[in-house]
């Protein structure tokens, strides 16, 4: 992996500097505005809950090598612990949410450890459980299952301000400024939650509370700053259902998306949100399939898929907007799960294996940004 | 799945009472019990006692009684289980860690487990923990393998593909009428265990007995936790026990041939779970709560020399409180309540139309209530109808035993829908074969098809249960021979061998499968399981004080998921199923101080269905020694044992991430007046 990030770096590099010296200084003796290229990608598996063997795997989605466990690798052999959740690269860092362990690991971006963070509530002893991130700006922000968002001062490494927001909040994201938060309750079944706490970002101040479908989980932003929340419904009578959300006045709007049941979704470039729909037959068996969402007509674009590749048990979907790869994750829960790459005209680009169980997310790790040196 | 993990931890077993093996001479005087080894493992000599012969069985059994209890040292009764071959089990660690067996790979919830001949059910996880049986009592343990040769018994027993029966001690009475037994064990890690055992004879025909224990342990013992890089040294957290157990038996004779018996149990505690150790994370607040109850009596009388009959009633409650506590639960706690009941009866009939033909018909009748504080729960009522033909017949050379066992269950819900009705039947046959009169070598071979029904758990948990689940069935073949003789001359001492090559399937079995956001339970297994068990006991007199007693098997199980040829787990050994596992133990009795060794070693096996690396957890070898002497003051005899459990202080699991406690100590003191 080593020599494969450096490798990327250089040739990054060389983009970086083609790109530079092509413009003439367009920024006026201020620092340069560098492109950001993808230098490589993080599949992080989450494991199996109880076993302690969350892993992440590094992909070259150029070359389409594999390295498998970079974390312990880099790391003289350390476990990443138990039940990955998210992972997120931010400037030259990568932060990692192991929700069961209950800590924040940050590491550069070879994988090695700088920082664990460990966060408490006020008056309690034991460690929140990290669940999903988001950046903004210089932060990153990061939710606890517990009842709290976080904001992770990217200098200091610390939670430098934790607000209490819903129950088990899960996916978190900026739009027009704003902070939102999809506050679940999905431990308080079937009383699920039904809100979004609105957060300013700076403050971290609670600034509104809106109301949505059961069980908020999936976040995402478009271009112009709208936010789509998936609502998973209570797995049974009432189906999941994609709003958005105008944050010029916190408005919601459920879309009709011709009898979809959405679950993942992930902002892709221009007006595209992709989309994966699932549903369960009478055996309780997945029928899942993959959709474009076009954001500025809101309604399905078309499918995502158009190879005719059959992806069976999606566990996650990332995407890479600056390569255009589509990333879905499956999993069978017993064996390794598999990552199918999709390119940007729905062709299968490559699909491997993940080396670990239950792929929760792929990480595009990026050079380039001026973020947090 | 946090929440099926909770389930696991419902329920709770029950006791139940003694019904068949009434030993003829229940009141008689005392008989000095044969600290050497026993004899009366040759052919003729097994009447009396009701012991089986594990050689004579036409499926396999195993036996460990009181005498070799006491010759081991073993103080629980896990211990003692351990030591018999083709049983796996599965142990959560420490006094209040749950322990369940499973015989052949089959999964505990195929192992039917009796006390004192009645089955002990939990309807909602469908496995018994038997850690909450108190070993001091204990006068036999039975395990078998298919269908044993005792056919006069309630059906239930033989609807399992495998029992472990526990039988508990009756009294014996010397001139006075009046037995107490107190004892005290004391053991590391803050472990405190009194016992009290009162018995008294009412008149030449009744006696009656009351006995209590208490068991209070911190469980905090060391483990080593490793993140891969550097050990951690750290104690066990919340894995403390409080249980307060107490029985009353009452036995007696009415008329020529009736004999009575009733039972009235109760068990509270409270314990901790520490839960999977999970790395950088050492939080565990989980509790569970117990109360049991049950009354059973029951009655057994022959009509002359060719019928008899036996009935039983039972009644048990079983209560039981989760709680968590973490601010992931909106209340910052979760409390779930469960209670079960159970009412039981069963008749079964004995004719004897000639020598050495037995025909017996087995009727139970059982009614299970669920009842819990979990969300939409549908408060589950199950009636089962369980019939049972069977036949024996025992020859000089040849014994042949065959059943035939109807279930038939039925469901109501005050929620959503019920299971569908259920009937399925079972059929097992077995044969045992002397082919040489001058050598008591036999060969054995049986067939045994069994189902277990889906438990309250697997049907209607929330969210997980499902309704449409059919039973997981499990057909069984065995192949065996055994031998017991002499070893030279008669007096210098015995062998007996037993080996025995199976093959068992499992076919629906019942899995929760995940399914993206949620968890259900399905038929989706196929298990294929080729397995040999060996047995050797021996024992040897050195001299007229000295005896060696050894004992010894070995394990193997190739136990491998069948369920998709396409699947990457094709043909992986099925989760904690070791290859190869065994048990030896020595005990040299002497007139000094009584030792004994056991090592029981487990090999590799799996956490996961997926056999790589990851999923690995190393074989070990755990050693313990005891060593006890008894004394006599006037009329007071007392015991004095100690015992040194783990003494290499081997680090290993049982279950992934539930570590076991390294080196501890024990010491008891027994008195009897």
């Amino acid at each position: 992996m080593k020599r494969t990030l450096l490798r990327l770096a250089i040739i990054a590099g060389a983009v970086v500097i083609m790109s530079s010296s092509s413009c003439l200084d367009p920024n006026n003796g201020k620092e340069p505005e560098i492109p950001l290229v993808t230098i490589g990608t993080y599949v992080l598996n989450s494991g199996n809950f109880g076993s302690n063997d969350a892993n992440f795997t590094a992909y070259n989605p150029y070359t389409k090598e594999l390295n498998y466990n970079i974390f312990e690798r880099s790391n003289a052999g350390k476990k990443l612990g138990d039940t990955a959740q998210d992972m997120i690269a931010f400037g030259s860092k990568i932060y990692i949410a192991v929700y069961n362990s209950g800590v924040i690991f940050v590491t550069d971006l070879e994988g090695k450890v700088i920082k664990e963070i460990r966060t408490k509530a006020k008056g309690s002893s034991a460690n929140l459980s990290p669940r999903y991130f988001t950046t903004w700006e210089n932060s990153v922000y990061v939710t606890f299952y517990e009842g709290y968002a976080g904001k992770i001062d990217t200098t200091s490494l610390t939670v430098s301000a934790l607000t209490k927001v819903g129950d088990n909040p899960e996916q978190i994201k900026i739009a027009g400024e704003k902070l939102y938060v999809a506050n679940s309750g999905g431990m308080n079944y079937p009383n699920y939650g039904k809100t979004l706490s609105v957060l300013n970002p700076v403050t971290m101040d609670v600034m509104n509370e809106v109301k949505v479908a059961d069980n908020p989980v999936f976040l995402e932003s478009d271009s112009k700053g709208h936010l789509y929340v998936v609502s998973m419904g209570n797995y049974n009578d009432v189906p999941s259902c994609l709003q958005v959300v105008n944050p010029n006045n916190d408005s919601v709007q459920k879309l009709d998306l011709g009898g979809l049941t959405p679950s993942f979704i992930a902002r892709g470039p221009g007006n595209a949100l992709y989309l994966v729909s699932s549903s369960y037959d009478a055996n309780w068996k997945l029928i899942a399939d993959y959709y474009i969402f076009d954001t500025s007509k809101k309604e399905i674009y078309g499918k995502l898929i158009k190879d005719g590749t059959l992806i069976e048990n999606p566990y996650s979907l990332s995407a890479d907007t600056l390569l255009t790869l589509i990333y879905i994750g499956t999993s069978d829960y017993v064996t390794n799960g598999q990552m199918y790459v999709i390119d940007a005209f729905g062709h299968m680009y490559h699909a491997f294996d993940t080396g670990g169980l239950n792929p929760i997310t792929a990480c595009p790790v990026t050079a380039g940004s001026q973020k947090d040196k | 799945m946090q929440n099926s993990f909770r389930a696991f931890f419902k329920g709770v077993t029950s006791f139940a009472v003694a019904l068949f093996l009434l030993p003829a001479p229940l009141f008689a005087q005392n008989k000095e019990r044969d600290t050497v080894v026993v004899r009366h493992l040759e052919e003729s000599r097994i009447t009396s006692t009701a012991k089986p012969s594990p050689t004579l069985q036409s499926a396999p059994v195993q036996v460990v009684d009181r005498t070799a209890i006491e010759r081991l040292g073993v103080q629980e009764l896990h211990e003692a289980v351990k030591n018999l071959a083709g049983v796996n089990i599965r142990d959560y660690g420490g006094i209040g860690g749950i322990k369940t067996v499973s015989i052949r790979s089959l999964g505990a919830q195929h192992t039917g487990v009796s006390y004192d001949g009645i089955a002990v059910s939990d309807i909602q996880s469908g496995q018994v923990d038997i850690g909450r049986f108190s070993l001091d009592n204990v006068e036999m343990i039975t395990l078998s393998i298919g269908q044993s040769d005792e056919i006069f018994k309630s059906a239930r027993m033989f609807a399992s593909a495998g029992t472990l029966n526990i039988t508990s001690s009756r009294p014996v009475f010397e001139e006075c009428g009046t037995n107490v037994t107190a004892r005290m064990k004391v053991g590391s890690f803050g472990t405190y265990n009194p016992s009290l055992l009162l018995e008294q004879r009412i008149g030449s025909r009744w006696a009656l007995g009351a006995n209590a224990d208490w068991v209070t342990s911190k469980g905090d013992y060391p483990i080593i936790i490793h993140d891969g890089r550097e050990p951690e040294h750290l104690l066990r957290k919340n894995s403390d026990v409080n249980t307060l157990r107490a029985e009353i038996n009452l036995w007696g004779f009415i008329g020529a041939s009736g004999k009575f018996s009733l039972k009235a149990s109760g068990l509270s505690g409270e314990r901790g779970l520490p839960g999977s150790v999970v790395l950088y994370n050492q939080d565990a607040f989980e509790r569970l709560w117990d109360k049991n109850g049950f009354v059973q009596a029951s009655y057994n009388t022959a009509f002359g020399e060719k019928w008899d009959l036996k009935g039983v009633l039972k009644y048990n409650y079983a209560w039981s409180k989760y709680y968590d506590e973490s601010q992931r639960y909106p209340l910052g706690f979760v409390e779930d309540l469960y209670t079960q009941q159970e009412y039981y009866g069963s008749i079964a009939t004995r004719f004897k139309p000639v020598k050495g033909v037995e025909l017996t018909f087995a009727q139970d009748l059982s009614y299970n209530i669920l009842d819990s504080t979990i969300p939409e729960s549908p408060f589950p009522e199950r009636s089962t109808l369980l019939t049972t033909l069977a036949g024996k017949y025992q020859g000089a050379s040849v014994t042949v035993v065959a059943s035939l066992t109807n279930t038939y269950i039925t469901e109501k819900v005050q929620k959503g829908t019920p299971a569908p009705d259920r009937n399925n039947l079972s059929p097992a046959l077995s044969i045992s074969w002397k082919p040489f009169k001058a050598t008591n070598l036999r060969i054995r071979a049986s067939y045994k098809m069994g189902y277990r029904a889906p438990t309250f758990n697997d049907l209607y948990y929330l969210r997980v249960g499902n309704t449409n689940l059919r039973p997981e069935r499990a057909d069984q073949y065995n192949l065996g021979v055994t031998w017991s003789g002499a070893l030279g001359k008669e007096e210098f001492g015995w062998l007996t061998a037993t080996l025995d090559g199976y093959y068992n399937s499992v076919e629906d079995k019942i899995v929760a499968r995940p399914t993206l956001f949620i968890w259900k339970m399905m038929n989706v297994g196929k298990v294929q399981i080729a397995g040999a068990d060996l047995s050797l006991a021996s024992g040897i007199h050195l001299g007229s004080d000295h005896t060696l007693a050894i004992s010894t098997n070995a394990s193997y199980q190739y136990a491998v998921d069948i369920s998709d040829p396409e699947s990457a787990t094709w043909r992986h050994q099925i989760p904690y199923t070791p290859r190869i596992s065994g048990a030896a133990n020595l005990a040299w009795s002497n007139p000094w101080v009584n030792l004994s060794y056991i090592i029981s070693f487990v090999g590799k096996k799996y956490a996961l269905p997926l056999n790589v690396e990851r999923n690995l957890i190393k074989g070990y070898a755990e050693q313990s020694i005891s060593a006890y002497r008894d004394f006599n003051l006037r009329r007071v005899s007392f015991r004095l044992q100690g015992e040194i459990i783990n003494f290499t202080n081997k680090m290993y699991d049982i279950i992934q991430y539930y570590p076991m406690p390294g080196r501890n100590f024990r010491l008891t003191l027994k008195i009897k007046i």
